[in-house]
């Protein structure tokens, strides 16, 4: 859908471009609103830089700039851009309950500590065929993170390593094929771990599994975790897997308390 | 660079106000369309550029001048961290230029295909434009005024999204 989309924009580019006279004059009276002009592309590419909430308010510039901010295919949440977190999260909630035009090729979440809404978020940007997925969690006090080890077995495998910042896709190519969302998992239970099933909130994670498979790049950076992982390395033999797990699962037991 | 230059192969570009630029090959590669247009052997003698004006396109020509010029990072993974710098701050110079000549190169750059300055000129559209008012935004992009909103349009809009607007 996208490809064809901004192949019909790019048809428009070469007869705009061939039949406009670019014009320079600052006091030109009737210079052109050129960024109306662009081609759609150009225009989404321009608000893919921004952070959610100024690419949300340029709904009200002008007509053909209502219906943008849906089809922008960056979306930037960040908490430390709001004064409380609790005004992020509902601007989350907002944004991700908003019905988009198009799919989304990123998504990146920053957030200091766990919010009730990661799941969903994780939901929509599955939902909307994400191809990279970046979150990051800033500290986990109270130990309510919804291990997401669990649920994205599959996810986690196309995910990619390379980022040397992030502790989790470091072990990403180790675990192995068959620890799906459906095998046991390591400890599986307790408050606050993210189980997959049709009680999770959001489009649903039969769902999410399926269109997790579009997902390029899965980053997670957790700051605790981070530490442990990166202390973990210097302890296990990184081809020992299931040296891994149970380190995973001694982990599990950390956060969740 | 320099010293290659007398030998390497030239190209000339005429703009749309019928100026002529000759470049070198390895300059004017920086353009995926022209580099096509090269390597389908439709690039004889002279290319013009009917759509782009003088000003724009000796712009644009500063700018792949410096970039070709420029160790590219996939080359080698430890180029000097000078070079990238140099072409950082050489960048941040470029784009110190009044809206609707970066509206200008935009079009241009989006029409000969060179990503890395499209890139550029969309961040410096965004940066201008980030935590300004709507009116203010208005003016900087220039907007037209047949694509203004009524007032109630506008304030339909911004009730639907007023949760972005506290």
């Amino acid at each position: 859908m996208a490809i064809k989309r901004l192949g019909r924009h790019q048809e428009n580019d070469t007869s705009i471009n061939t039949n406009k006279k670019i014009r320079h004059t600052k006091t030109n009276p009737k210079m052109e609103d050129r960024l109306t002009n662009l081609p759609e592309s150009l225009q989404l590419r321009i608000l893919s830089t921004l952070k959610a909430q100024y690419v949300v308010q340029t709904s009200v510039l002008s007509k053909s700039w209502v219906p943008l901010w849906k089809s922008v295919p960056i979306l930037r949440l960040n908490s430390y851009d709001f004064k409380k977190d609790d005004e992020f999260d509902k601007f989350v909630e907002k944004v991700i309950s908003s019905q988009r035009d198009m799919d989304l090729d990123t998504l990146i979440y920053k957030r200091d500590g766990v919010s009730t809404a990661l799941e969903k978020v994780i939901d929509y940007a599955f939902s909307h065929n994400v191809k990279h997925l970046d979150i990051w969690i800033d500290s986990v006090e109270d130990r309510k993170w919804p291990v997401v080890l669990h649920g994205f077995g599959d996810s986690l495998t196309c995910g990619t390593q390379g980022d040397k910042n992030c502790g989790f896709t470091k072990y990403v190519k180790k675990i192995p094929n068959n620890w799906s969302s459906s095998s046991p998992g390591p400890s599986s239970s307790g408050k606050g771990c993210y189980s997959p099933g049709p009680s999770s909130a959001g489009q649903g994670s039969s769902d999410r599994e399926g269109k997790c498979q579009t997902c390029k790049i899965l980053k997670m950076k957790i700051k605790i975790l981070e530490a442990k992982l990166e202390l973990a390395s210097h302890l296990v033999d990184p081809s020992d897997e299931s040296a891994i797990i149970d380190l995973f699962k001694g982990l599990d037991g950390l956060l969740l308390g | 660079m320099s010293t290659s230059s007398s030998s390497s192969k030239k190209i000339v570009l005429k703009s749309a106000d019928n100026e002529t630029f000759e470049i070198d090959e390895i300059v004017a590669l920086e353009s995926q369309a022209i580099k096509n247009m090269i390597e389908d052997e439709c690039a004889d003698n002279v290319i013009p550029l009917g759509n782009i004006d003088s000003k724009t396109l000796s712009k644009i020509i500063e700018y792949c001048k410096k970039h070709a010029e420029s160790p590219k990072k996939d080359d080698n993974a430890d180029i000097d961290e000078k070079a990238v710098e140099d072409l950082k701050s050489f960048d941040a110079e470029f784009a110190k230029v009044d809206m609707p000549l970066i509206q200008d190169i935009l079009m241009a750059a989006n029409f000969l295909n060179i990503d890395n300055l499209i890139g550029l000129m969309c961040r410096t559209i965004a940066d201008r434009i980030k935590g300004k008012t709507p009116e203010e935004i208005r003016k900087i992009l220039n907007i037209n005024k047949n694509d203004l909103l009524s007032p109630e349009q506008e304030a339909k809009a911004r009730e639907e999204n007023s949760w972005a607007f506290d």
